[in-house]
């Protein structure tokens, strides 16, 4: 016996389960009978063959399976090795390696991509942001990160692409054999986040527009109500009545801009309805004139005879801007024309056939037409994109003549273009005739202004210099009034004297109390008596709420205060048969 | 019913033989009466090794009992029909 086959006893025991084992095997194999050639025979080691045979074949269907779904991916994937070279890359990478950056034999497959990244550094934009990319790699290598993704800008030739990164460690068995970087486009994405911040920017603008406008209007009607005090005092051969007039006529001005910034900043729902487009259209010019370079000239050649359209008006509003700001920054600093015209046109069917969307009818057909720039031939194609913009990063957001072509279309109507490079480009708009009329806005009525003189009027306004104008101007009208800054103090003394006051007028929006609850203890007092609120912005709930209160007349701010004075004169001879 | 699950290896030649036997068996013999549950040891190695299979192609006859083995292509029809109780039927 040598030394070596002294087995302790463990071995013995081993030796004998082996044994029992075979014996076993032997067993099964005599009841097995035999009826032909066999592809396998598994004795011990024929089963370590068979079963690493078909861990082989799952190994092999397994990466066909995720070579077959990496392919599939929209994303740049490299698999790296623990020192960072390309061992791999999917069909998305090599696409994108063959049409640009990676001028390396294999898609750069045996190049070392954190060496590539190293070389950036240096070499203009990017470097930064691939150093970046090279520490995260190697941050995941040596296992100090999990993970790591970066958003970084990428330029292409022709525009700015965003890509996201993401590194994750690759740990077949548990042992780090490198990373999977995967780069995902994310520029549509990023570009949306813009549009959002963009319209967030907008909407908060918008409220701050509100909020300005109603404080501004309170200061214009003060501005506009002494200018007529002082125009009444001096008389009309007086040298300071035409400075008079002029600060007037100023105050006009800026109080249509508030009345548009106020409209600005209010949500809007789409209503369709019979719209007069030669009216809209002279509304939106009135407002662009003073933002476009004096040296464009707006020129409107209308048709008597242009029916009216069914569309919002809110939205032929934003097409108007849309259309007359591209025509504006097509003219530049140069002197130039916009033309707007208006006339009805027949679609004839073959017409019709020749443009997406139209059909055969009567239309009324309003054409932009500028003496821009023109727009070339490879951007003519492409105007009507979303996001597709000429103008420089900041400026547009390539989203105007998009929002125009949708509106058009979704309106039974079309846009054409017919451009002439250096000489122009003219937008035809066609709104398909509407079967009514549009209704007049609503004219102010003509009241005979014929004051009821005498009436005790309680006047509350938070606005000083209103309560102070209010109180002479109706004065002067041969009225009595007790104004009030502070509606607390007014309710005092109405509870005090209810029955010294024929009229009450109260501002909506106070800091102490609201008009409403204002109204509402007047009422309680003497539900008989008229009370007129006044608001620089009336909400849908606000009507309601005045309607339940019991209050009169719910009105915009008079911008005026003869405007004011004649709705008091109406309210008094309403009330006077009650009385 | 008779049931009978041939463990194959892959698409080997005998495997594919044995096949063709049993099925060609089973349409003479067993018309409408008979189901095959075929396993392929690559794709299942640990099910084949948990039944003890160390052979391909294995036939083993599971219903009706008592359960039989016969290994290689099934080409001895003789044997097969004998180790399946069939002989009778046959002669």
């Amino acid at each position: 016996m040598s030394p070596q086959n002294s087995s302790p006893a463990g071995d013995v025991n081993a030796e004998a389960a082996a044994l029992i084992e075979a014996l076993h095997e032997a067993a099964q194999r005599l009841e097995e009978l035999t009826a032909g050639e066999v592809d396998t025979v598994a004795d011990r080691h024929g089963r370590m063959m068979l079963l690493r045979r078909a861990q082989d074949h799952m190994r092999h269907s397994e990466a066909a399976k995720q070579a077959a779904i990496l392919n599939a991916l929209p994303a740049h994937i490299a698999l790296l090795d623990r020192q960072g070279v390309i061992v791999s890359v999917n069909e998305t990478w090599q696409r994108f390696a063959k049409a640009s950056v990676i001028q390396a034999p294999q898609y750069g497959i045996g190049l070392n991509y954190l060496d590539i990244c190293d070389r950036a550094e240096g070499e203009g934009e990017g470097a930064a942001e691939a150093h970046q990319i090279a520490a995260g790699i190697r941050s995941v290598l040596n296992g100090e990160l999990k993970h790591f993704s970066l958003e970084y800008p990428y330029h292409t030739p022709t525009e700015q692409c965003w890509f996201l990164l993401t590194v994750t460690p690759l740990r077949p068995d548990d042992h780090l054999t490198g990373v999977l970087a995967m780069h995902v486009d994310i520029t549509e994405r990023k570009r949306l986040e813009e549009l959002y911040l963009q319209a967030q920017k907008l909407e908060s603008l918008g409220t701050l527009a509100g909020g300005i406008a109603h404080d501004f209007n309170n200061i214009l009607a003060a501005i506009r109500g002494n200018a007529d005090l002082a125009a009444a005092d001096l008389g009309a051969n007086h040298i300071a009545s035409e400075s008079l007039a002029e600060i007037r006529k100023a105050c006009e001005r800026a109080s249509e801009l508030v009345r548009r910034l106020m409209a600005f900043g209010r949500p809007k729902g789409i209503q369709h309805r019979a719209v007069d487009l030669g009216a809209v259209v002279s509304e939106v010019l009135k407002l662009l004139r003073s933002t476009l370079p004096a040296g464009i000239s707006l020129t409107k050649n209308f048709a008597k005879d242009t029916p009216h359209v069914l569309a919002d008006a809110g939205q032929v509003h934003e097409v108007i801007v849309n259309l007359t700001t591209n025509a504006a920054y097509a003219i530049g600093p140069r002197a130039g024309s916009i033309v707007y015209r208006l006339e009805s046109v027949r679609v004839s069917e073959e017409f019709a056939r020749s443009i997406p969307g139209l059909n055969a009818g009567d239309y009324a057909r309003l054409t932009v037409t500028d003496s821009g720039s023109g727009i070339d031939a490879d951007s003519l194609g492409r105007i009507f994109d979303a996001f597709y913009t000429t103008k420089p990063v900041g400026e547009g957001t390539g989203l105007g003549l998009s929002m125009v072509h949708g509106t058009m279309r979704s309106r039974d109507g079309a846009i054409t273009v017919e451009n002439t490079l250096g000489k122009g480009a003219s937008f035809a708009l066609y709104f398909p005739a509407a079967q009514e009329r549009a209704q007049a806005e609503q004219a102010a009525a003509p009241v005979q202004y014929d004051h009821a003189a005498g009436q005790r009027v309680l006047y509350v306004d938070d606005e000083e210099a209103l309560v102070f104008l209010a109180s002479r101007v109706l004065s002067r009208q041969g009225h009595q009034i007790s104004g009030f800054t502070d509606p607390e103090k007014a309710l005092e003394a109405f509870r005090a004297h209810p029955q010294d006051f024929d009229l009450v007028v109260t501002d909506l929006s106070m800091p102490q109390m609201s008009g409403l609850d204002l109204a509402r203890g007047v009422l309680a007092v003497r539900p008989d008596i008229p009370v007129l609120m006044t608001t620089g912005y009336i909400r849908a709930e606000d009507e309601g709420n005045a309607r339940a209160a019991g209050i009169r007349e719910l009105i915009l701010k008079p911008t005026t205060m003869d405007e004011l004075g004649h709705v008091l004169d109406r309210l008094f001879r309403n009330s006077q048969p009650r009385g | 019913m008779y049931k009978f699950r041939l463990y194959v290896a892959g698409d080997a030649l005998n495997s594919a033989q044995a096949l063709a036997n049993l099925a060609a068996l089973c349409r003479a013999h067993l018309p409408d009466q008979h189901e095959i549950d075929v396993v392929d040891v690559f794709r299942e190695p640990q099910r084949a090794l948990a039944d003890g299979i160390f052979l391909t192609p294995t036939l083993v006859k599971l219903a009706p009992l008592p359960t039989r083995r016969i290994v290689g292509t099934l080409s001895q029809t003789g044997v097969v029909l004998q180790a399946l109780g069939l002989a009778a039927v046959a002669v």
